[in-house]
């Protein structure tokens, strides 16, 4: 058992104990090691179901809005991404910090079963073996993979290992690297418009609709979601590759401002696509015309809730 | 049974006249495709990410086009098809949507046939494939089934030494196989072993008088209890062989548009949204009572069978990780605190 495990159990044990919440929801360990299932912990006994994950892609935030109209006072497990989301939600008023107890983790990245699906193939078990390896079993056999290896692009890029808002902190501070991390993107925008347009006809031609995606994500909170709105009808229902598109454009046009590029939703998207190259894209529109990045500064108003004079204005915000 | 040292023998008999369909990668998933070469064929996934439901019953399917009052059917050609490698569970589950869109009886008197899945049923010739290594999170003998089940196949391949043991199942198989040539066998005692270690490989759940024990939970305070971690997403069902529900949509521009139907699943809020607003199933938990009943009581009650054939893909496709089985378990073992 890992110490990050521990003390986010000796946390959760103290608040609880202390009754300063009435239930805690963190990671709680899965089929094997590389799936999480959230736990919703209100009895000390049940404190061990707690772990402190490696395939962590979960955004727990996710789970706050549910207790939105309810009492329950929360103490919540919460990565640096997380607790942007917890900033984010709190601007939006749609969470409320007095309830909330954040058990904040120095988080020094997650591994992803999607790109670890990439890497080796169809995974039928794996193994830590460490010392920053692990080794896989697949239908080809054994392969042994660096953890450096198996993050997703978000966590290689997050200059937020730490949170940003906290009641306790848990994890030694993390270095966080030079640059903002979005050269992978840059270099996406030198492609021509053909290229960038086939790229996301080919990734969004395998979406099945399932809106994994927008469950997974904190900020897609909307009481009524514009795909399953049927008056008017925004987008039809069916699996023509233009409203597969549609979808997700629009699903990141809402994002803008919002992401806090936690990575939740591509690695809940069972077929796979890759969805994080249009939300960061939209993440750095933001950050180079607005200078904002959503859930970093507590004080500071969101885009499109503010309205300034010099407000750039080249494009149709 | 007809011995064979390599399938591409039977492939090449089988694809002469009808177009295969087997497991394939795409990106990095695995689905039921059109196979144009029997080197296409991937079996290493065993199930692949994608059941075979959507040969069936199509993930979206136009039923029709209109203009004004002008209704105009889709020109579409069923093809005959062979739907090759299919694996034991992924059948029954194919056999669990024939009984859905086919059902005895009198139209109106609980009768009822789909002709857009009866088409396509009838042109599909099944050849399975017994299981010999199944994977983590397979269940399927404690639901009815079994790695070597032939049931429901025209055709049925068992790996066998170094080679493959042919079956035909069916008479439509057996008019498939007729010209087949390869050394005839019957002596199989070896298949029996061969199907106990596959079985022995498969964890086993007990989930025996579960029907009735759901039928007494309705109220209960477990459906709170095991929902909390579900996102509410479709893929479950999506993943799923044997979900079939489905919403009927129309699309149009102006006064010409088409009426189509798509899967949809009880896990979204939206599934049961009335029109005035009501939403009879407003929570995660009436959404999972409403899953987990269809699947192991109401479709036990009205087929004798489970709705769920136990191959596990739910569990290894949703995002976190809810296993349907531990969760069948945990109802079968559940006690009503204070009772």
């Amino acid at each position: 058992m890992s110490s990050m495990t521990e003390r986010i159990r000796e946390e959760a044990k103290k608040i609880l104990e202390e009754k300063k919440v009435d239930l805690v929801i963190g990671y709680g360990q899965g089929d094997n090691l590389m799936r999480i299932q959230p736990v919703f912990v209100d009895d000390i006994k049940d404190i061990d179901k707690l772990v402190w994950p490696s395939f962590g892609l979960i955004n727990l935030t996710n789970y706050l809005l549910r207790y939105k109209t309810r009492n329950t006072r929360i103490g919540i497990v919460a990565k640096g991404c997380d607790t942007r989301s917890i900033v984010a939600l709190l601007k939006e008023n749609q969470i409320d910090r007095d309830r909330l107890f954040i058990i904040g983790v120095n988080c020094p990245g997650m591994l992803s079963r999607q790109v670890a699906r990439e890497k080796v193939g169809e995974i039928i078990s794996a193994e830590n073996k460490g010392d920053g390896n692990w080794s896989f079993t697949t239908v080809e056999g054994e392969e042994e993979v660096s953890c450096f290896d198996l993050m997703p692009s978000n966590c290689l890029a997050c200059r937020h290992h730490a949170p940003v808002v906290s009641d306790v902190v848990i994890g030694d501070p993390i270095n966080e690297p030079d640059g903002d991390g979005y050269d992978e993107i840059r270099e996406f925008e030198q492609k021509t418009s053909d290229e960038r347009y086939q790229h996301l006809m080919s990734e969004m031609s395998a979406c099945i609709r399932c809106y994994a995606c927008r469950q997974a994500c904190p900020t897609c909170n909307c009481d009524e979601c514009f795909v399953d709105i049927t008056q008017p009808r925004w987008v039809d229902k069916g699996l023509d590759e233009t409203d597969l598109a549609i979808w997700q454009l629009i699903r990141t046009y809402h994002q803008a401002g919002r992401c806090v590029d936690c990575g939740a939703c591509e690695e809940a998207c069972p077929a796979g696509i890759k969805l994080l190259w249009l939300t960061r894209k939209m993440n750095l529109i933001v950050r180079e015309r607005f200078g904002f990045e959503a859930g970093v500064d507590p004080e500071a108003l969101p885009p499109l809730a503010n309205y300034k004079k010099d407000d750039p204005e080249e494009f149709i915000l | 049974m007809i011995k064979l040292n390599d399938l591409k023998v039977l492939y090449a008999h089988l694809s002469s006249d009808k177009q295969m369909l087997g497991l394939k990668k795409e990106g990095n998933r695995y689905y039921y495709k059109v196979l144009e070469l029997y080197d296409e064929w991937d079996s290493s996934v065993l199930l692949g990410n994608f059941s075979p439901k959507d040969h069936f019953f199509p993930h979206d399917e136009t039923l029709f086009y209109f203009k004004e009052q002008k209704l105009i059917k889709p020109k579409e050609e069923i093809k005959p098809t062979v739907l090759w490698g299919v694996r034991p569970c992924d059948i029954a589950g194919i056999l669990e949507l024939e009984r859905m869109f086919n059902q005895v009886g009198e139209e109106g008197e609980g009768g009822y046939k789909d002709p857009y899945f009866l088409k396509r049923f009838e042109e599909t010739l099944i050849v399975g494939m017994a299981c010999t290594e199944p994977w983590p999170g397979c269940f399927c003998t404690s639901v009815g089934g079994s790695p070597y089940k032939k049931d429901g196949a025209d055709v049925f391949i068992y790996p066998f030494n170094d080679g493959y043991l042919v079956e035909a199942v069916s008479e439509k198989g057996k008019s498939a196989l007729n010209g087949l040539a390869g050394e005839e066998v019957s002596n199989t005692v070896q298949l029996e072993k061969d199907r106990e270690a596959a079985e022995s490989k498969i964890k086993s759940y007990n989930f025996e008088g579960i029907a009735d024990k759901l039928k007494q939970m309705v109220d209960s305070d477990f459906w709170d209890s095991v929902h909390n971690p579900c996102i509410g997403c479709g893929t479950c069902a999506y993943v799923c062989s044997s979900c079939h529900c489905f919403d009927i949509n129309d699309a149009s521009r102006g006064s010409r548009g088409l009426r189509s139907r798509q899967w949809d699943s009880c896990l979204y809020d939206v599934y049961t949204l009335e029109a005035s607003g009501h939403n009879p199933r407003p929570s995660g938990a009436q959404r999972w009572r409403q899953r987990l009943n269809h699947k192991f009581n109401y479709f036990v009650q009205m087929f004798g069978m489970y709705q769920c054939l136990g191959c596990g893909r739910c569990g290894r496709a949703c995002p976190v990780n809810i296993n349907i089985a531990e969760l069948a378990k945990k109802a079968v073992e559940w006690v009503e605190p204070g009772s």
